[in-house]
């Protein structure tokens, strides 16, 4: 009466619809739960293992829960096993049924037969929760004494699990596996390596990196054995010994050597002799070479070893044929790129031709690898590539490419001519996805440029537009857009060129392009160059009138208005007015961006480069210190904005910047950090206190913006949260600034404070303890967000209750602090 | 209203059949955008008509096939859907079943099906009769003089004020069967109120009639009865129909005018007209006392009884009781006063059937349902509504009757044998807990 697992199968993969598996599923359900409430003995483990296939097939089992508990406990090691394998599946460690399996798994921890000790370990490497890893740690670590390798192996992984649910378990489990290196078992070895490597990254396993640092020649000689010959036979994959302990160990080195010059020079020779040994050829190989090209470019590496590494990720470019190692060999390039980019520029040409590849993601990473190593040697060569790869590139790279492309050559543009050009050509290719603001910025530069330079490039956007308007034309918004505008603004200059443009032809492909587009800002542009080109030359008004008059109708308001404006300005009595209305724009100072050009700044003195600079500074010293006191907000949209593009925008004159900046944090209370976007990471922002009250300069780089304010009669309490070791992110410095913003001198201040459960928390001893007005009391806190064991898990939340003595009586105020990101 | 182009595809997208009627469709794309937007997305679900790039896409399930119209004009809606409604009945009708095969099987008449009844994307005539005229499954042979003769008879029907019946129909006895079937939706709350009572019925002829007979047929309708005002006596019977829908062959100018339903069959079975009606609807089951108690957290009882409202000479027939379990039932244990029920976990639900159930009876149901429980409890059980199907012969839930139906052949003048046939079936028929 009792289908079979097999049965069940058979039966499963017998139903042609997705509904009817669910009837049979729902059906043997049914059955199951049946016999588990009639507590028949002698199918459960039968029934267990049903419900296992039907977990699997991703159909709800919760009921089974209590029946697998249930065969946990008995005293079959066939009932065991089915119970373990169930309960490690069906349940996770957010389920609460944890907490009955507990005692259980306490019991055959320590049961006498071996298998059932295994059994227990294994359930806790998989579904350990963090309650179960605080209360079964220390037994498990035992387990790491035992004899039996088989344990040891087990009891490995299950440290992993509970490790990595609470870290503070990693000394308990690094002190027991400090004699690692004698072992000999490759099973013990491989996961001890892997608690090890876990454990010693933590922040709490630290302190053991000097003591497995030591033995760090005894992991070198495990290595050497195995990649040097003779090989031992066992463990042996297509012709490489025991691939996964070599990745263990070089992970392990990893961790050891990172930071340290020292233990760094000790492994060089064995890294160098994994890079030369391992055979690239198998697929073994590869995953060897790349973990030790990773463990070289982590540790403080000599140049030579580090050459080594980029050409054996040179190497994985050209020969391999696997997509995977192609693709973790540009991810790992880029990674190297700013440490060593002259190496990597080597293999410029073979990175180029990865835009060719047929994979998508390969060409994306290409890209993005290019993108940085391009520099203002290099641009000339590389970004023609780039333009290159844009004609056959798909249309969803497009957008991000022609990005890109703008930015490089914003960023590197060796000189205008060659900017213009570029940008003229990206517009060409790939117009539908020019960004807004690169073509504000062609537009400005051609503004800004001689008139030969106005007219060469009026002249090939008017090759462009003038071959009249098909689709592929008319989807180019940028180019038209660039295009209009130019050939309006210097239409005249047009007829200087070779063959010269006769204002006629102007007015008809403009005319036309503005009958064939959809878009209303095409359409706008195509008016005033219309109007323009009118008032350049003046006896084809009458040519452009008819067109303005079926734009008065339009149903776009802002069209109908030019319409009306241009027409009445066409017809107007007073040439000097038409004129002059419509004459050329002076030139586009764009706001936004001041490119210097390499190749110019070679011919000026520096001392006229500099007043751009030079000029911008009294714009931040004055915004700094007005606007902190009124509107901290404000200051960062207005001057700093300007400065922060002045020095982001080109990495010269930041050299020549700093030092007339670095008055102004004094000044004005703000980090200079905030001045070049980027040293602090965050921006600071500024207490809003009263221009009366010093400002407070916190001793760290902060985390996150200044969190919550409380604010009553006698103070004004902003906290700070501080990261003070970027090692240790659960180590959050919180500091509490009361300003006294009465007239009253308070004495007797005292501040309480307190977290959740999870965070610790020690207050720091205060300077002084009374606070005159307009006056500053700083008070320390130092948080150890231990929530979850994962960093920034949670948010701190804390209460603080104040105490004090203002004007004789004693007062007290209490609020919440909440969202201190840790 | 042009239709741009019609497709017939598969379930998984791939066009099975396909014609255009108008240039600028390329059949294939319109295909391929259907097939990623709406079959792969899954919109299709949420509504018939979706408007992708500028193309309406108005389409029909049938079994595993979609039947889709694309037009890039603002064409009317109703009438496309009528019309694929149209065209689906009508491929049943010739291949005795609409979906991937027999399109496959039947494609050559399926595409001369189509010539037939839509003219660069105008319908011209979706009568099955008049097309069964110019389209047969089986070879034909042509004589020239009986062609000729055949394709004049069939210009003239086309061309005709009655084209859904064609002339010179012989038969030995004249006989029309009617069937009233009525579907009643009803919803009734835990204290027994009913929320919600409606009907939904159909009058389906069946005639076989020599001739030309000219029908007129009469319903206890209370506009009608008034307009033929001699209805006071019988006004307890008077009932009120709204939505009244009729066959094309029924002359709706005087239906307005007097109320009359008067037509010119056509030959065979077909569907007379539709109504519905909300008011004096007695739901022939009830259920008495439901009662549906949690005895802790691992019991649960149901108690309930059904009675029959309805004349005891008349029988309900295979009366189907669905009464829903919570997910994590275990067994059951149920005693009923008639009939047979079971738990059947594929539908989550006690399943009680009662083959024959007698008006004005009272059957008991009680049922101990043993959960098992769950560990983790997501969220409490919903209580699905108890739902019913049956049969009820010869009873109509709104009370509407057949007065009369008159045929009059001018010609022949024959007697016709006249049939009625009344029956109720339950349409969503549930019961709260």
């Amino acid at each position: 009466m009792s289908l079979r697992l097999k049965d069940l199968v058979r039966e499963v993969r017998g139903c042609k619809t997705a509904a009817e598996e669910r009837a049979v599923i729902a059906k043997e359900c049914a059955a199951i739960r049946t016999a588990f409430k009639e507590g028949k003995e002698a199918y459960r483990s039968r029934n267990v293992n049903k419900l296992v296939y039907i977990y699997l097939l991703g159909h709800a089992t919760e009921f089974g829960q209590m029946e697998c508990i249930r065969l946990m406990t008995s005293e079959s090691f066939a009932e065991k096993k089915a119970g373990y394998l169930a309960l490690s599946l069906l349940v996770d460690e957010n389920h609460e049924v944890l907490t009955l399996v507990e005692n259980q798994l306490k019991l055959d921890l320590s049961h006498r037969i071996e298998h059932v000790k295994t059994l227990a370990l294994c359930a806790i490497a998989n579904i350990a929760g963090e309650d179960m890893a605080r209360d079964l740690g220390h037994e498990v670590a035992t387990f790491l004494e035992s004899n039996s390798s088989n344990l040891k192996k087990k009891a490995c992984l299950a440290g992993l699990r509970i490790v990595r649910r609470v870290p503070s378990m990693a000394e308990t489990f690094l002190d027991k596996l400090t004699n690692l290196s004698s072992e000999k078992n490759h099973g013990v070895l491989v996961a001890g390596l892997t608690l090890v490597t876990e454990g010693l990254q933590m922040e709490e396993g630290e302190s053991f990196k000097a003591i497995y640092t030591k033995n760090i020649k005894s992991y070198i000689k495990i290595l050497k054995n195995l990649v040097m010959p003779p090989y031992p036979s066992e463990y042996d994959v297509q012709g490489i010994a025991d691939p996964f302990l070599q990745v263990k160990i070089l992970q392990l080195l990893r961790v050891l050597g990172t930071g340290s010059k020292d233990t760094s020079d000790t492994m060089s020779d064995i890294l160098a002799q994994v890079a030369t040994n391992t055979e690239s050829y198998t697929p073994v190989g590869p995953a060897i070479l790349y973990e030790c090209v990773r463990t070289i470019i982590a540790i403080e590496s000599s140049p030579d070893l580090r050459g080594l590494a980029v050409t054996i990720l040179g190497r994985f470019l050209t020969s391999s044929s696997s997509n995977n190692i192609r693709y973790v060999a540009l991810n790992t390039l880029t990674r190297v790129v700013d440490k060593d980019s002259v190496a990597v520029q080597r293999h410029k040409n073979t990175i180029v031709d990865c835009l060719k590849d047929f994979d998508i993601s390969i060409r994306k990473r290409a890209l993005d690898l290019i993108y940085t190593l391009v520099s203002s040697q290099n641009i000339r060569l590389l970004v023609p590539d780039l333009i290159n790869y844009l004609t056959f590139a798909s249309p969803n790279l497009k957008g991000d490419l022609t990005e890109k492309i703008c930015t490089t050559a914003e960023r590197y543009a060796p000189s205008m001519q060659w900017h213009v050009d570029t940008l003229i050509k990206v517009c060409i290719l790939a117009g539908a996805y020019v960004p807004e603001t690169a073509v504000n910025k062609l537009i400005s530069m051609v503004s800004k440029s001689t008139k030969e330079m106005q007219g060469y490039s009026t002249a090939k956007l008017w090759a462009e537009i003038s071959k009249g308007p098909d689709t592929t034309l008319l989807s180019k918004e940028g180019l038209l857009l660039a295009a209009l505008w130019c050939v309006g603004e210097f239409g005249d200059l047009l007829t200087a060129q070779k063959p010269p443009v006769v204002a006629e032809d102007i007015v008809t492909s403009v005319t036309s392009l503005l009958h064939s587009t959809n878009s209303p800002v095409v359409k706008g542009y195509a008016l005033t160059c219309l109007a323009k080109t009118s008032a350049r030359f003046p006896d084809i008004k009458l040519l452009v009138a008819p067109t303005m008059e079926v734009f008065q109708e339009s149903l776009d308001l802002e069209l109908q208005q030019r319409a009306w404006e241009y027409l009445q300005l066409i017809n107007s009595d007073d040439p000097t007015i038409f004129k002059a209305s419509l004459d050329r724009m002076p030139t586009i100072e764009s706001e936004s961006v001041v490119t210097s050009y390499a190749e110019e700044q070679q011919h000026v003195d520096p001392g006229t480069a500099s007043p751009v600079v030079a000029t911008a500074n009294p714009v931040a010293v004055t915004a700094g210190p007005a606007a902190v006191s009124t509107a901290p907000q404000k200051k960062d949209d207005g001057g700093m904005s300007f400065l922060d593009d002045v020095f982001g925008g080109d990495g010269a004159s930041t050299a020549t910047a700093a030092p007339a900046t670095a008055p102004v944090p004094a000044a004005g209370g703000f980090s200079i950090d905030d001045i070049f976007g980027g040293g602090g990471g965050a921006p600071v922002a500024v207490p809003p206190s009263q221009p009366a009250v010093p400002t407070f300069t916190p001793p760290h780089p902060l985390v996150g913006k200044v969190d919550v304010t409380m604010e009553n009669r006698y103070f004004k309490v902003v906290i700070y949260s501080s990261r003070p070791n970027p090692i240790h992110p659960h180590k959050v410095l919180v500091s509490a600034v009361l300003a006294n913003v009465s007239t009253t001198h308070i004495t007797g201040v005292e501040l309480l404070a307190a977290v959740t459960r999870t965070a610790t928390l020690q207050m720091h001893p205060k300077e002084q303890d009374s606070v005159a007005p307009n006056a500053l009391l700083v008070q320390n806190i130092s948080v150890h967000n231990d929530a979850n064991g994962n960093a920034g898990a949670k948010p701190i939340c804390m209460k603080i209750r104040l105490v004090f003595v203002a004007g004789g009586a004693k007062e007290s105020c209490e609020f919440t602090v909440s969202g201190i990101p840790s | 209203m042009p239709i741009g182009c019609l497709l017939i595809l598969n379930s998984r997208g791939d066009i099975l059949c396909s014609r255009n009627y108008r240039d600028y469709y390329n059949v294939k794309s319109v295909g391929e955008v259907f097939r990623t937007q709406v079959i792969a997305t899954k919109l299709a679900d949420r509504s018939p008509v979706h408007n992708l790039g500028g193309v309406s896409y108005l389409f029909m399930k049938s079994e595993n096939t979609w039947v889709v119209v694309a037009t890039k004009l603002n064409s009317n809606a109703v009438l496309i859907f009528q019309f694929l409604s149209k065209l689906i009945e009508i491929c049943r009708v010739y291949f005795g079943a609409m979906n991937e095969e027999s399109v496959k099987e039947n494609h050559v008449t399926l595409l001369e099906l189509l010539d037939e009844i839509l003219d660069y994307g105008y319908p011209q005539t979706t009568e099955i009769d008049l097309l069964k005229m110019c389209i047969t499954n089986a070879t034909m042979k042509l004589e020239s003089g009986a062609a000729k003769q055949g394709q004049k008879q069939l210009s003239d029907k086309l061309t005709g004020i009655i084209g859904w019946r064609k002339d010179g129909i012989k038969y030995r006895k004249n006989e029309v069967f009617i069937d009233v079937v009525e579907e009643v939706n009803v919803l009734i709350a835990q204290n027994g109120n009913v929320l919600q009572r409606d009907v939904s019925g159909k009058v389906i002829m069946k005639s076989f009639l020599s001739g030309m007979p000219e029908c007129k047929f009469g319903l206890n309708d209370k506009l009608m009865l008034q307009s033929e005002s001699k209805s006071s006596d019988r006004r307890s019977s008077q009932i009120d129909l709204e939505d009244v829908t009729f066959h094309q062959c029924v002359r709706l100018g005087k239906f307005e005018a007097n109320r009359a339903i008067s037509f010119v069959p056509p030959d065979g079975e077909f569907q007379l007209m539709k109504y519905r009606t909300s008011e004096n609807v007695n739901p022939p089951f009830r259920l008495l006392h439901p009662s549906c108690k949690s005895l802790g957290k691992t019991r649960m009882e149901f108690d309930f009884k059904v009675k029959g409202e309805f004349s005891s000479r008349l029988n309900g027939t295979t009366v189907v009781i669905k009464v829903p379990c919570p997910k994590n039932t275990a067994s059951t244990k149920i005693t009923v006063g008639a009939g047979k029920a079971k738990y059947e976990p594929e539908h989550q639900a006690i399943v009680w059937k009662i083959r024959k159930f007698p008006g004005g009876s009272e059957v008991m149901f009680s049922a101990v349902v043993q959960l098992i429980s769950s560990t983790s409890e997501p969220k409490a059980w919903s209580r699905p509504p108890i739902s019913m199907s049956f049969q009820v012969p010869m009873l109509t839930t709104s009370g509407l009757h057949v007065r009369f139906l008159k045929v009059h052949e001018p010609k022949l003048n024959y007697q016709a044998v006249k049939w009625v046939r009344y029956i109720s079936k339950a349409g969503q028929y549930e019961c709260r807990i």
